[in-house]
């Protein structure tokens, strides 16, 4: 028997035989990076899987993609294939026949987000400055996220008690899977047609796989490249994604983003009612400033009229004669008193009053006061006044001193 | 971008309270006074039409571009 002679052909379908065989390597899953890797034409993908100490060559038909690879395979990727080794009896070598190709552990992932977070940031979709505001009041809110599940009705009610008056548009979409970003972007696509204001992007709490559609690199130039202003809402407080980064604003929760996008009312209305009385106030207090000035004007104005000149001079004349009549009756009340006591004085003196006591008022010759012994004759009448009566007397006889 | 495309309330309270400042200086007449008095009253009119306090009901975006009430 160790004589006999075999045709290649022969010993490779042999060995064929043996791996068809074995059940290890029937259905086997093999984890390594993706060496060299390349897609046919028609959709083959040939690649070659290793690790630091060996590698394998391994097919996946085209039409095995669509259900066992969900990412472009690429030089690099660390990645878990299934299927199972086979012989390809003519060039005499073994290569794995893959049905499904994951990428391997979480590890991984994350080193894919960081690849990714890295290239777009380089390209400066996380910039600052291409960061849109988020309108401070709005009418219309355009919301991306799934119709059911407490992200849509945490952003509703809390946008309702904010402003009972905000319409909001929702897209429901998917937002767990590899259907969700193109559900996302669609989602984007479709309120920017429509026209809302602000659109929040988002989901409720997940694992890190629930969240990863999150991480689409289409989906971050959707929320970059959208005109109108998105808040991303991504899981919980902890939870970051490239959503995050590239949209104009994020948001720790739904809630949050609801809070940040729909502005309450009650302060617009307060800052209006504010306006109105300052604006208000401020044309009254013109006005009585100007009024003010205008009734200063006006005085001055009157003061200057000759009405007034007239007025004033007829005034000072009417003081005037005032003063001199308050004069005049006071020298007149002064002489009056000064005659008064003048005349008490002449009473005092009167001639009648030293009558009685001996002496007597004489007149003769017709009522001439009798001032000399020479004034009279024998035999002439002298009248002697008394104060009570008068006595005619006979002259009988005249000593002279 | 066209400035009076689409009535912004934040940007009328701008404006009204730029229209405060220039009402408040010393120097303004009392004609730019009532213009701007009438500017302001005006925005603020417009303001408190635009601060709509009616409820609305949340509206679904279909595929297709409809829209239908959301419950």
């Amino acid at each position: 028997m160790q004589n006999n002679t075999y045709t290649v052909a022969q010993v490779n379908n042999y060995i064929s035989g043996m791996f068809k065989d074995d059940l290890l390597l029937d259905n086997i899953s093999i984890k390594g990076e993706v060496g060299t890797c390349s897609y046919t034409s028609v959709g083959h993908i040939y690649f070659s899987i290793k690790d630091k100490d060996s590698q394998i060559n391994a097919v996946m038909w085209a039409g095995k993609r669509n259900s066992g690879l969900k990412f472009k395979l690429e030089t690099g990727m660390q990645i878990v294939a299934r299927g199972r080794v086979e012989v390809y009896v003519r060039d005499g070598k073994y290569q794995l026949i893959a049905n499904t190709i994951e990428q391997d552990g979480v590890g991984n992932i994350y080193e894919e987000f960081e690849k990714l977070k890295g290239k777009l940031e380089a390209m400066g979709m996380f910039d600052k400055e291409c960061k849109q505001p988020i309108p401070q009041h709005i009418k219309t809110l355009g919301v991306v996220t799934a119709s059911t599940g407490a992200a849509v009705r945490d952003i509703i009610n809390v946008s309702k008690r904010r402003n009972p008056g905000i319409q909001i548009v929702l897209y429901p979409a998917i937002v767990q899977g590899k259907d969700a970003p193109a559900s996302i972007i669609r989602g984007i696509n479709m309120l920017e047609e429509y026209g809302v204001d602000t659109i929040i992007v988002g989901r409720g709490g997940g694992s890190m796989e629930d969240l990863w559609c999150f991480n689409d690199e289409a989906l971050a130039h959707t929320i970059f490249n959208c005109s109108i202003p998105v808040i991303s809402a991504v899981g919980h407080e902890t939870d970051f994604t490239i959503a995050d980064f590239v949209a104009d604003l994020r948001a720790a929760t739904p809630s949050v983003a609801a809070e940040q996008a729909v502005s309450l009312v009650m302060d617009d209305i307060r800052r209006m009612e504010e306006q109105k009385r300052r604006i208000t106030g401020l044309l009254v207090n013109k006005l009585a400033i100007y009024r003010s000035n205008l009734s200063g004007y006006k005085n001055r104005v009157r003061g200057l009229s000759p009405q007034s000149k007239i007025n004033e001079q007829r005034n000072r004349l009417s003081s005037m004669e005032e003063r001199l009549s308050h004069r005049m009756d006071g020298k007149l009340s002064n002489v009056k008193r000064l005659l008064e006591l003048k005349a008490q004085k002449l009473h005092g003196l009167s001639p009648l009053n030293k009558l009685g006591g001996g002496y007597v008022y004489a007149s003769a010759n017709g009522g001439k006061a009798l001032k000399s012994a020479k004034e009279v004759s024998l035999g002439d009448n002298v009248n002697l006044n008394l104060t009570d009566g008068e006595i005619v007397v006979k002259v009988e006889e005249i000593k002279e001193y | 971008m066209g400035e009076d495309k689409k009535f912004s309330i934040e940007e009328a309270f701008k404006k009204i309270d730029k229209t405060i400042q220039e009402m408040e200086a010393e120097d303004v007449t009392l004609e730019q006074s009532f213009s701007l008095y009438k500017e302001g009253m005006e925005l603020i009119e417009q303001c408190s039409k635009e601060i709509d306090i009616v409820e609305k009901k949340v509206i679904e975006l279909s595929e297709s571009g409809e829209t239908h009430d959301f419950t």
